[in-house]
């Protein structure tokens, strides 16, 4: 352990004025970041954080494998009594003290500042220095242990890592809309595969310095994760989201007297079917929202089906009821009035479920903790109305504006709600959530309070319905 | 000149793999910039991407012969400093400015444009982009011993522009100087240019390292601070001069609106107070439009004089000026003679002392006279892309069934452009502006060609679009003086004062 400080102390006395540059760096963008500062620059925080900040964490991490390089002939430091192991183990502590720990303290004075809880998203907070570790500093070390000097490494960046990250971005940018749902896993799992990697890399050089061996796993490395991405995202599309079996059963609502509330599509060629529909096994204080829908109509011998996903939506979940509006081509209905044969709808839909709902009050002239999100506030925007937010570093739960559905203000939507690994890798501590509407005034907001709903395990529902008037459940296009 | 060819000659021996990837980069910036007209922001990522691979070659190529330190191999050698600057010069023309020079040129020859007349853009434009980046690349190599060394006096530069950018928009001059922010650009690209090469001759010259790492600070505390110095109306003025002065006096005078006319509401104003402020809508007359011209408001000053207080705005603002209150149009535009509305913001303090006292208002505009207009055909039904003049333009399917027109033009774009259509059945106009123009002589980003795009709402078939461009052909000043006014009865109204 001796040894390991005594190296420790070496470099921190050799690169004292890098780290000092990082440090810099770090408090300035602490200082200026827009999410909790008045009048931060979203321009200055985005050239901070986005360029300069990991520019000179990279060089740091560099700089401090440099100082005892790996491959060549004329490695002085050979010759000291000390193993591979203390060596590395000392290089592992520089880079902890002066980037982990640095960046660690400015997400937890971020929090303190704004008032988040920190014991209940220390978990969160420490997952993000994992992530970043794995994706901010292990690759470049890797790199570092691997070269003999900056012009090496910049020119591998520029010749291998630059195209992997181009094509990374525009080949598989469309199949990234596949990881919906499953990003943390597969952001977990290429992170993990990057930190064994690295490991075995550094391992590798600091045991035997055997440079080409320590190549070749880094470009296997590289070309691993890229088939992970690639492989994940083609088997995310092919498995069928959220659960199995679900309790929940759809049927045709035969009561009269319900009324559709919706506006028919307006396009010419488009027909706007709402068909209401009785829910049962839906337990009580569940809010279902749909992510996706597969739907397909048989109707006097022809068959359509759903193309993307949006021509069809299940909604108002209601007392044991919903609603099924669909936007059906008009040969599948025909005019209003005319004659038609009945028609079979079936399909299945999968929902994000919410649950147990909290209600808080609303944050008037002080701030309120709220449970899986961190705290929110209100205050004027620029045009003087009043605004709700929140600050979070990791969203757990919805949270909304009003204490029934029916009038949606959303602060921290469903879509937003992180149901994964919280794989979040960036500088950037906090989130924060603004609501959709603003208010006048105090008295405008009422006596209204905030909602959170926490999320629940994603249901997947089949239906079939048989014999469908559909011509019945046609929405006119003028009331 | 042997010399020099020699040091070239080792240089690309030793550097060649470091050229690789500048070389298929600027390759890959020729295939995005020969479709002119599709925004493509790869572009942009490209650009960066180029800048960084021509710094590192840049520096690789400087630091091959280390200028700063005591144990430099290469005094010993038989060949002069200045055959040595001229070997560098020599490498970073022919592997950073040509290929540029080359795709800018293909992209030119490519789409139609006869290249012979656009020559002097295409060398301007080069030169600007990769001279002003190697310049400074080379500058900061010169007075380092090595890439590490660079580095960190790159993140010393960068850090302290970057502060001075955060401070720039905590103040709120952000982006004050609209059209005439070239003027800004191009004082502090000549002056940080301008030092970067003073440091290289005296590099080169006499290996005086102290004094020039002291000259490369100085300009970049002076690239910092830039945001903070200058004046936007001696800028103003200065382009006013370059123009040919002041149009007529007669012309586009305006006078005080007593009529009474109501106030525009928060949707039809095209301006609204900040935090801390109130704004005043003030009824003006316009006349004197000379015909088949428009005017355009730039800037605006203000002077109140309440009994007891006086409210000057801080000097020349864009935040106000001239503007019809049309919602979705060009509301800074005033096409004709006519009633408008002259939109100035005071402190809010001042405001509530004084909104019922009768004041005495004094405001000066700056107005830039519109003409030339011009109309080409942009699309029929035969086809979608036309071309204009010095200009490309194509008409696609955009989002949410409308139309997304994109043009590009060499150099710089007309002062204003706007894609019309006129219906064949009752003659209603559609008209979307596309572009506010760039008032600069010669791009700095490098590309020859200036991009921008609107998405139209397309009207029915029976039609045929046209691209209306305006060029700028005067720019004048124009007061007005109101006497007595009470400032409640002009107060502009915010969103949160709607019924």
């Amino acid at each position: 352990m001796t040894t390991i400080l005594r190296i420790f102390r070496k470099d921190l006395r050799h690169l004292w004025p890098h780290a000092g540059a990082v440090w810099i760096l770090m408090a300035l963008s602490a200082v200026l970041d827009p999410t909790y500062t008045v009048g931060g620059s979203l321009f200055g925080f985005n050239l901070l954080a986005g360029f300069a900040l990991p520019l000179a964490c990279w060089s740091l991490v560099i700089a401090v494998i440099h100082e005892e390089k790996l491959p060549g002939d004329r490695q002085y430091w050979l010759t000291r009594p000390y193993a591979w192991k203390q060596l590395l183990a000392a290089k592992g502590l520089f880079l902890a003290a002066c980037i982990n720990l640095p960046l660690f303290l400015w997400h937890v004075c971020a929090c303190a500042a704004v008032g988040v809880p920190l014991w209940e998203h220390v978990p969160a907070l420490l997952c993000r220095q994992f992530f970043f570790s794995a994706i901010y500093i292990l690759p470049v070390a890797a790199l570092a242990s691997i070269t003999r000097n900056l012009g090496q490494v910049v020119l591998t960046f520029l010749l291998t890592l630059v195209p992997l990250g181009l094509m990374e971005s525009l080949v598989f940018a469309r199949f990234r809309i596949n990881w919906l749902g499953m990003e943390g896993y597969l952001i977990g799992a290429i992170a993990a595969i990057v930190v064994a990697g690295v490991v075995a890399i550094l391992a590798i050089q600091y045991s035997r310095r055997a440079t080409r061996l320590a190549r070749l796993l880094a470009g296997a490395l590289a070309a691993i994760i890229l088939v992970v991405a690639y492989a994940g995202s083609r088997l995310a599309a092919g498995i069928p989201r959220g659960a199995g079996d679900s309790p929940i059963h759809f049927s045709l609502d035969q009561r009269a007297g319900r009324r559709s509330n919706i506006l028919p599509s307006g396009a010419r060629d488009v027909v706007t079917l709402d068909i209401p529909l009785t829910v049962e096994g839906l337990r009580s204080g569940v809010d279902l929202l749909q992510r996706h829908i597969s739907l397909t109509i048989d109707s006097a011998g022809r068959t359509w089906k759903a193309q993307g996903g949006t021509e069809g939506s299940i909604h108002d979940f209601s007392d044991g009821t919903a609603w099924l509006t669909v936007f059906v081509p008009h040969f599948l209905v025909g005019p209003l009035g005319a004659a038609r044969p009945s028609a079979n709808v079936s399909g299945s839909a999968g929902f994000m479920a919410f649950g147990n709902r909290q209600l808080l009050p609303i944050p008037n002239d002080h701030s309120v903790v709220v449970p899986r999100i961190g705290v929110c506030k209100s205050g004027r925007d620029a045009a003087g109305a009043i605004s709700l937010f929140c600050y979070t570093p990791d969203p757990r739960a919805s949270v909304t504006i009003g204490t029934t559905r029916n009038r949606l203000n959303w602060i921290v939507p469903p879509g937003m709600v992180d149901t994964s690994i919280p794989t979040s890798s960036d500088f950037q501590p906090l989130m924060r959530f603004t609501s959709l509407l603003s208010y006048k005034s105090r008295e405008e907001m009422g006596t209204t309070q905030l909602m959170i709903a926490a999320p629940q395990p994603a249901v997947e529902v089949h239906f079939d319905f048989p014999d469908v008037d559909l011509a019945r459940y046609v929405v006119p296009a003028k009331r | 000149m042997q010399e020099a060819l020699r040091i070239f000659r080792k240089d690309v021996r030793h550097l060649w793999p470091r050229l690789i990837p500048l070389l298929v980069v600027a390759a890959l910036m020729g295939t995005v910039e020969c479709v002119p007209f599709v925004v493509n922001p790869l572009l942009e990522t490209l650009r960066g991407l180029w800048l960084l691979c021509a710094a590192f070659l840049t520096v690789s190529v400087i630091q091959q012969e280390a200028l700063p330190g005591h144990r430099q191999y290469w005094l010993t050698r038989p060949f002069h400093r200045g055959h040595l600057f001229l070997g560098k010069a020599l490498f970073l023309a022919a592997f950073a400015a040509l290929p540029i020079l080359i795709v800018e040129a293909v992209s030119v020859l490519v789409n139609g444009m006869p290249l012979w007349r656009h020559t002097p853009l295409l060398l301007v434009s080069t030169l600007v982009f990769t001279g002003g980046a190697c310049a400074l690349a080379a500058a900061l190599a010169s007075v380092t011993e090595s890439l590490s060394h660079f580095l960190w006096g790159f993140l010393s530069s960068i850090g302290l522009v970057i502060v001075g950018a955060v401070l720039e928009s905590r103040s709120g001059l952000a982006g004050g100087w609209g059209g005439l922010e070239w003027i800004r650009n191009l004082s502090v690209g000549v002056v940080v240019v301008g030092a970067a090469l003073t440091v290289l001759l005296l590099q080169y010259a006499r290996r005086k390292t102290a004094a020039s790492r002291a000259i490369l600070g100085a300009a970049i505390l002076f690239a910092a601070a830039a945001p903070f110095m200058g004046s936007w109306h001696g800028a103003w003025t200065l382009e006013t001069r370059q123009s040919g002065g002041p149009i007529d006096a007669s012309a586009a005078h305006m006078a005080f609106d007593p009529s009474g006319r109501n106030v525009p509401g928060f949707a039809d104003a095209a301006r609204s107070p900040g935090p801390g402020q109130a704004g005043i809508n003030l009824p003006v007359l316009l006349a004197g439009i000379p015909e088949g011209h428009q005017v355009v408001c730039e800037g605006i000053s203000a002077r109140i004089d309440a009994p007891g207080a006086v409210f000057r705005s801080a000097g020349w603002t864009r935040q106000g000026g001239l503007y019809r209150a049309v919602s979705l149009e060009d509301p800074d535009v005033i096409p004709a003679d006519g009633p408008y509305w002259e939109y100035v913001n005071v402190d809010a303090g001042f405001y509530e002392a004084v909104k019922n006292t009768p004041v005495h208002v004094h405001t000066t505009v700056a107005l830039t006279l519109l003409g030339a207009r011009k109309s080409v055909p942009l699309a029929t039904r035969e086809q979608n892309s036309s071309s204009t003049g010095d200009g490309k333009c194509q008409v696609m399917p955009g989002f949410f069934g409308r139309l997304l027109v994109t043009c590009a033009w060499l150099g710089r774009a007309p002062a204003r452009s706007y894609v019309t259509a006129v219906l064949a059945t009752n003659g209603q106009r559609f008209t979307s502006l596309i572009s506010a123009g760039d008032r600069g002589p010669f791009p700095l980003n490098g590309s020859v060609w200036w991009r921008d795009t609107t998405l139209f709402g397309p009207p029915p078939p029976t039609h045929e679009m046209n691209l209306e461009t305006w060029e700028a052909v005067a720019h004048f000043e124009r007061d007005l003086d109101v006497p007595q006014v009470r400032l409640a009865d002009y107060a502009a109204r915010r969103i949160t004062d709607l019924p």
